[in-house]
């Protein structure tokens, strides 16, 4: 429900933000001495053609073994 | 959108049911309130918004067929469509997905022994809709025999296609080729069934069994990043198997204890590789380069005459399987009871200890990927979940005197998910696709393993075999309390004020250790600074990732009924928010939430009613600017004048805003960037902002204008406008703004005796008011004929 509203979203997937992107940025940004979750690396290139989080990190409903949610 | 549209529907009268056609109302419209009863997980999707043309007249209503001492109905209505349709055909079948053939489009029968004296049963239900190909099928069956058992059923099939041509697409330059389907793309066929026994339903001791059978498969398509991005084919299977067990005894009077035992075990056997290898080497080798195309992707010149460059970011071969199985079995015990005068409590408390297993995950890469080397990969690994929840609920209700009553309700709720995972990594290094990889050790490469037969390394190639361990653990823990207490002011007013207390305890502890041996050429890479051994560097390396936050919320509550004049009731509440601390930069620490509601019939065809929700929230401590609001507005009046014709208007508007600030990389450095020191160094600032403002409307008529003929006709339009942060210069200005028309219109003739004769149109007109990017458009327009005949008995 943090990143989907399927009560009003009119975002693909039921997206809370139409850019994947800045839905992942809003909780990851390594905003100093405010909340804990970890802030996205600085080789993560946003310019970059390909770059959208859930092409890598794409067990954000819950990896099985990984901690950076990548495919395991 | 869809709840409020849901809401609306279900309270302007039937007009969902007696007098839209089918109703779709927005890019992702509503499912029927019909639908939505039946299928509760429907609403998950956004195509599951048809109404089967069944509904879109009321039925013909007969009287009852006795046959062997059973009132008995009997309706079957078989029809088909027929669809014509421009513009992007994947969006619709994302959107709408009712397509053209013959459908077995509703049909029920109902039995009911009046009497309670049926041989097996007293009452039977069946009755399904959708047969035939429709996105969403469902049939239903009850069977019950009075103070003996009751007994439902349903099988269900959901359609879930989805092609959004935004979603992961790489949008290349025009003068590349083009993506013009989702990298992200699903076909998903979702097939459930669930059964439920009650035996002896009025006893003092009754009993319920339970299974539940969930099947969700079909193709989609994923990517991987390697050297460049390829696109994979994903094929899904994902099953889920449920049972339930339950007792329930009534000891005393108005008192009732129960016990429940569920048991769900989960397999997923969904793997995904590369399928399609359109290129080759000059040795004959098939090539997939990926699907980004620019001046440096795959790499600066990827062919080398008809043939692909050997020494470009490249595939020849890619696959990952990872099957895993969850056992999840859950103890439950509840009670309530008023045995006590003025006193009503209930209490219960679950226990669920959840295992999952991945005996063996397999990943295998062949290519080459030009900035480490890496031509082979295979990693190997194993590992284990466990999930332990413990949730109870406690309440308690007293009347302290006719106007005043005191409520409270506690709930505790905590989980532990501890786990551990090993995996294995192994990597050969080259510089040519079209020469082996070397491998280590081996005769080619003798000491000082300098030689050409020796691993190529770049100074970036990572280890040559890598040993990973990892141990998670999370854990929350969280109560909440609410206090309120009710008065009757008046006769016809009443108002309740209230405090709720919620902690949340969030712990994160990781431990990832690491042994990475790095083979010869440069063995000291990646940080390895051990004496060599054989021409090996071995380095190990543990990692402590642990973090834990407390965050004590407070709310006050308040709130008030009344009703001032008759046919005329007004409810209003509000709630402040306050929390000391947050998990996530997007939380708020503080909330107001704002809620009105009228609803007011002043005459019998007249029924009017509003609904106002205002949220405000923020968090502006630490440099995070956050501000977000959410406010709509919404009127319905419906008008059933006669039972010969009658007229539903709805309107809702909701106004959504987000601003947060944001850090983040991107090079060259975008225009709406700086630099400012809430973030670290290295990272740039911008204000991540969001805002969507949302109308909707829609007008529904009905008319009888003769006996045997009823006419239906209605609009619905949603029109969205809005903006947001675009972090990449490729992005588009994307979906924001659009417009969304659906014009319906329906028939139905009382041919002969029990026999109707239906038609029914829908216009399906979706717009995006900004340009598509360089991609196709996503615009659709479709209309769709209905043509049914139904019979009842």
């Amino acid at each position: 429900m943090a990143c989907h509203n399927p009560h009003g979203s009119t975002n693909p997937h039921l997206l809370t933000r139409p850019q994947v992107n800045q839905l992942c940025l809003e909780c990851h940004s390594e905003i100093l001495a405010a909340s804990i979750a970890p802030g996205a690396p600085t080789f993560h290139n946003q310019a970059a053609q390909y770059q959208q989080c859930v092409l890598c990190h794409v067990a954000i409903h819950g990896s099985n073994t990984d901690p950076t949610l990548f495919k395991r | 959108m869809k709840l409020k549209q849901v809401a609306l529907c279900i309270s302007g009268l039937a007009c969902c049911v007696s007098l839209s056609a089918q109703t779709s109302t927005g890019t992702q419209a509503p499912a029927t309130a019909s639908q939505t009863a039946a299928n509760p997980n429907a609403t998950q999707f956004p195509h599951d918004s048809k109404s089967p043309p069944s509904e879109a007249v009321p039925p013909q209503t007969e009287t009852p067929t006795l046959w062997k001492g059973y009132e008995t109905h009997f309706a079957i209505e078989i029809g088909g469509r027929a669809l014509s349709s421009t513009g992007n055909g994947d969006v619709y079948a994302t959107f709408v997905n009712l397509q053209p053939g013959v459908r077995l489009l509703d049909q029920s029968l109902e039995m009911h022994s009046t009497n309670h004296d049926g041989l097996l049963f007293d009452d039977f239900s069946e009755s399904s809709f959708g047969l035939g190909g429709d996105p969403n099928e469902v049939v239903q069956l009850r069977v019950s025999k009075h103070h003996w058992y009751d007994f439902t059923g349903s099988w269900r099939r959901d359609i879930n296609f989805w092609d959004y041509n935004l979603l992961g697409n790489p949008l290349n330059p025009p003068s590349d080729p083009q993506v013009n389907i989702s990298p992200a793309l699903l076909d998903l066929s979702r097939k459930m069934m669930d059964f439920n026994l009650e035996l002896l339903p009025d006893s003092t001791v009754h009993f319920v069994v339970g299974y539940s059978h969930y099947n969700n498969g079909g193709p989609s398509l994923t990517t991987v990043h390697e050297g460049t991005e390829a696109e994979l084919f994903q094929q899904w299977h994902d099953v889920s198997d449920s049972y339930h067990f339950g007792v329930s005894w009534n000891p005393v009077e108005r008192t009732r204890l129960r016990y429940d035992q569920f048991y769900t075990r989960d397999r997923s056997d969904t793997n995904d590789y590369l399928n399609s290898f359109p290129y080759s080497l000059s040795n004959g080798t098939p090539v997939n380069l990926g699907v980004t195309f620019n001046s440096s992707s795959p790499c600066a010149t990827p062919f080398v005459g008809s043939f692909v460059n050997p020494s470009c970011n490249l595939y020849t071969g890619y696959s990952d399987t990872a099957p895993y199985y969850t056992d999840i079995p859950t103890e439950q015990l509840g009670f309530e009871t008023n045995y006590f005068r003025r006193l009503q409590i209930t209490g219960r408390a679950s226990y669920t200890g959840a295992e999952t297993h991945l005996p063996n995950s397999t990943e295998t890469f062949s290519g080459l990927t030009t900035r480490t080397g890496e031509a082979q990969g295979v990693q190997t690994g194993a590992g284990s979940v466990q999930e332990i929840t413990t949730s109870a609920d406690a309440g308690v209700t007293y009347d302290v005197t006719e106007r005043l009553w005191i409520d409270n309700q506690f709930r505790w709720y905590d989980y532990r998910i501890p786990s551990g995972a090993s995996f294995l990594q192994t990597y050969l290094f080259g510089r040519n696709a079209l020469v082996s990889p070397n491998t280590f050790p081996s005769a080619a490469c003798p000491p000082p393993y300098t030689a050409v037969g020796c691993p190529q390394h770049s100074s970036s190639s990572s280890a040559d075999a890598t040993t990973t361990d990892y141990s998670m653990f999370q854990a929350q823990n969280q109560k909440r309390n609410t206090f309120e207490v009710h008065y009757n002011l008046a006769a016809n007013v009443t108002s309740y004020i209230g405090y709720r207390f919620e902690r949340q305890d969030i712990v994160i502890d990781g431990t990832t250790s690491a042994l990475a041996t790095y083979f010869p050429t440069l063995p000291h890479r990646g940080g390895c600074t051990a004496a060599l051994v054989n021409g090996e560097c071995q380095s190990s390396s543990t990692a402590i990732d642990a973090a834990g936050v407390e965050i004590n919320n407070h709310a006050g509550l308040i709130g008030i009924a009344a009703t001032p004049v008759r046919n005329l009731r007004l409810n209003g509440d509000v709630e402040f928010d306050y929390a000391d601390n947050v998990f996530t930069n997007i939380m708020p620490r503080h909330m107001q939430l704002y809620r009105a509601k009228a609803i007011y019939t002043p005459k019998k065809w007249l029924d009017l009613n509003t609904n106002v929700r205002i949220q405000e929230m923020r968090n502006l401590a630490d440099g995070l600017g956050n501000l977000q609001h959410n406010r709509s507005v919404s009127f319905g009046a419906v008008l059933p004048f006669s039972t010969r014709w009658g007229v539903d208007v709805n309107y809702t508007y909701d106004n959504f805003l987000s601003n947060l600030n944001i850090c983040f990389s991107e090079t060259p450095v975008p225009a709406f960037a700086t630099t400012t020191p809430i973030c670290p160094v290295g990272y740039l600032t911008a204000l991540s902002y969001y805002h969507d403002i949302d109308n909707f409307g829609s007008a529904n008529l009905m008319v009888r204008p003769f006996a045997r003929t009823t006419l239906t006709a209605g609009y619905t339009i949603t029109s969205t406008t809005g903006g947001n942060l675009l972090l990449s210069p490729y992005a588009p200005l994307g979906p924001a703004a659009i417009t969304y028309h659906v014009p319906t219109a329906a028939i139905a003739v009382h041919v002969a005796k029990r026999v109707t004769l239906k038609a029914g149109w829908n216009l399906y007109d979706y717009d995006e008011k900004s340009p598509p990017g360089p991609v196709a458009p996503r615009n659709f327009r479709a209309n769709l004929i209905s043509v049914s005949l139904r019979y009842v008995m």
